[in-house]
């Protein structure tokens, strides 16, 4: 990261994230609940920490759910300050006073005591996350960086930024969710094939399975995977969900075997056949496909979007139980 | 119960929850009983022989005590 020269502001990394309207709707009303406090770096930390680690949703959080949090949060960070010295000199005689009081009085002080400890433990942890993965702010600055490169930057050191940024919020997962980042890599790579394909190859190889947290990680997960550099083991992961989601709609009675569903399944299956004996050629490359061959990888796409919206909720609990026997393989 | 209570320089009592040694330094876990108050204070001896009350010299002290804190306690 030697060539990152260029210091970013507070206001450069607020608008970094302006995309991101979730986590960004989510900090404003946290900065409006306690204004002056928070600086808008620390109202994203926050943010995402509520929907990502305490798993609000944004509506939850705007609706004044999660406000007890963010008291408890707030009053962490003054508890922080006002036991700190900050080069004042505070000195009072140690003269403790006995007295009797219901134990219920010690309880409810010990039991709030203890919130303000995990509240404020668990702030530095997401804090020393952020940092060991050079911190947060150089995330968003080598996003913004990669976004303005001329063309004709090292493709290396583009390739290093790429690969930084995945690893980090593969591991991190604080920032934003690592779905929302391949998104952005995407977008970025766009017109730059070389690019793209390794953007995605990273992206792909840098995806903690552990961190794939809902269906939209575990679709994009797959869709990265298709369209990656390694068509060949994006393919048999599409087979094996495919599969799998299938074989449990059969077995639990919501697809018959008679039905055209599962005529349409076999075609997908039969069309990824196809196209895997491409890549099987050696036609590595996605872009590199023929059209008939590209349009039988979104065939499976398209597949298992209405695979999705057919099975509704039986299709939700076949991913959760699919992420856990992958995270067990 | 008996507890021991505290008043501190902004003239408010605060309840000694705990006692947390951290190497070989004596710090006080303090919470207030009437409102939701919270803060940490180390003790030491002063030249005059005393014990006293200090701040925290930073974060990283706070929270190294504050974890050894909720260590203790966790499961109450």
């Amino acid at each position: 990261m030697a060539k990152n020269t260029y210091v970013y502001t507070d206001a450069d990394v607020w608008n970094l994230f302006s995309n991101y309207d979730e986590t960004k709707e989510v900090a404003d009303y946290i900065m409006k609940k306690y204004p002056s406090f928070f600086s808008k770096k620390d109202a994203i930390m926050h943010a995402t920490r509520l929907l990502n680690d305490s798993n609000y949703t944004k509506q939850e959080v705007l609706s004044g759910n999660a406000d007890e949090t963010i008291d408890l949060i707030y009053k962490a960070e003054v508890y922080l300050a006002r036991s700190i010295r900050n080069n004042e000199e505070s000195k009072v005689p140690f003269k403790p006073i006995k007295q009797h009081k219901p134990i219920i009085t010690f309880k409810r002080a010990l039991t709030f005591g203890l919130a303000v400890a995990a509240v404020t433990i668990v702030g530095k942890e997401i804090k020393n996350a952020t940092k060991k993965n050079d911190e947060y702010v150089n995330i968003s600055q080598n996003i913004g960086m990669l976004t303005s490169l001329p063309d004709s930057e090292d493709y290396l050191y583009k390739r290093d930024i790429v690969a930084q940024n995945t690893y980090s919020l593969g591991n991190g997962n604080y920032v934003y969710n690592t779905n929302q980042m391949a998104l952005d890599i995407l977008e970025f790579s766009k017109g730059n094939n070389d690019l793209f394909s390794l953007a995605l190859y990273d992206t792909y190889y840098n995806m903690n399975y552990d961190k794939l947290r809902n269906i939209d990680d575990v679709f994009l997960a797959l869709k990265i995977n298709a369209a990656s550099e390694n068509v060949n083991e994006g393919l048999n992961n599409y087979n094996y969900f495919i599969e799998y989601v299938l074989n449990d709609a059969v077995n639990n009675g919501l697809v018959k075997k008679d039905s055209k569903e599962y005529q349409r399944l076999l075609n997908a299956v039969e069309s990824y056949k196809m196209a895997k004996l491409k890549v099987d050629a050696n036609v590595a490359v996605y872009n590199n496909l023929n059209d008939s061959d590209q349009l039988a990888i979104n065939d499976l796409v398209d597949f298992v979007g209405e695979l999705r919206s057919i099975l509704g909720d039986k299709y939700k609990e076949a991913i959760v139980t699919m992420v856990e026997e992958t995270k067990g393989r | 119960m008996d507890l021991y209570t505290i008043k501190l320089e902004d003239n408010k009592n605060y309840i000694i929850m705990d006692t947390v040694i951290n190497n070989d330094n004596k710090y006080l876990i303090l919470s207030s009983s009437d409102e939701d108050n919270f803060t940490i204070r180390k003790v030491i001896v002063d030249s005059n022989n005393e014990e006293c009350l200090i701040k925290l010299d930073d974060e990283e002290e706070y929270t190294k005590i504050l974890s050894l804190f909720y260590k203790n306690h966790k499961e109450e």
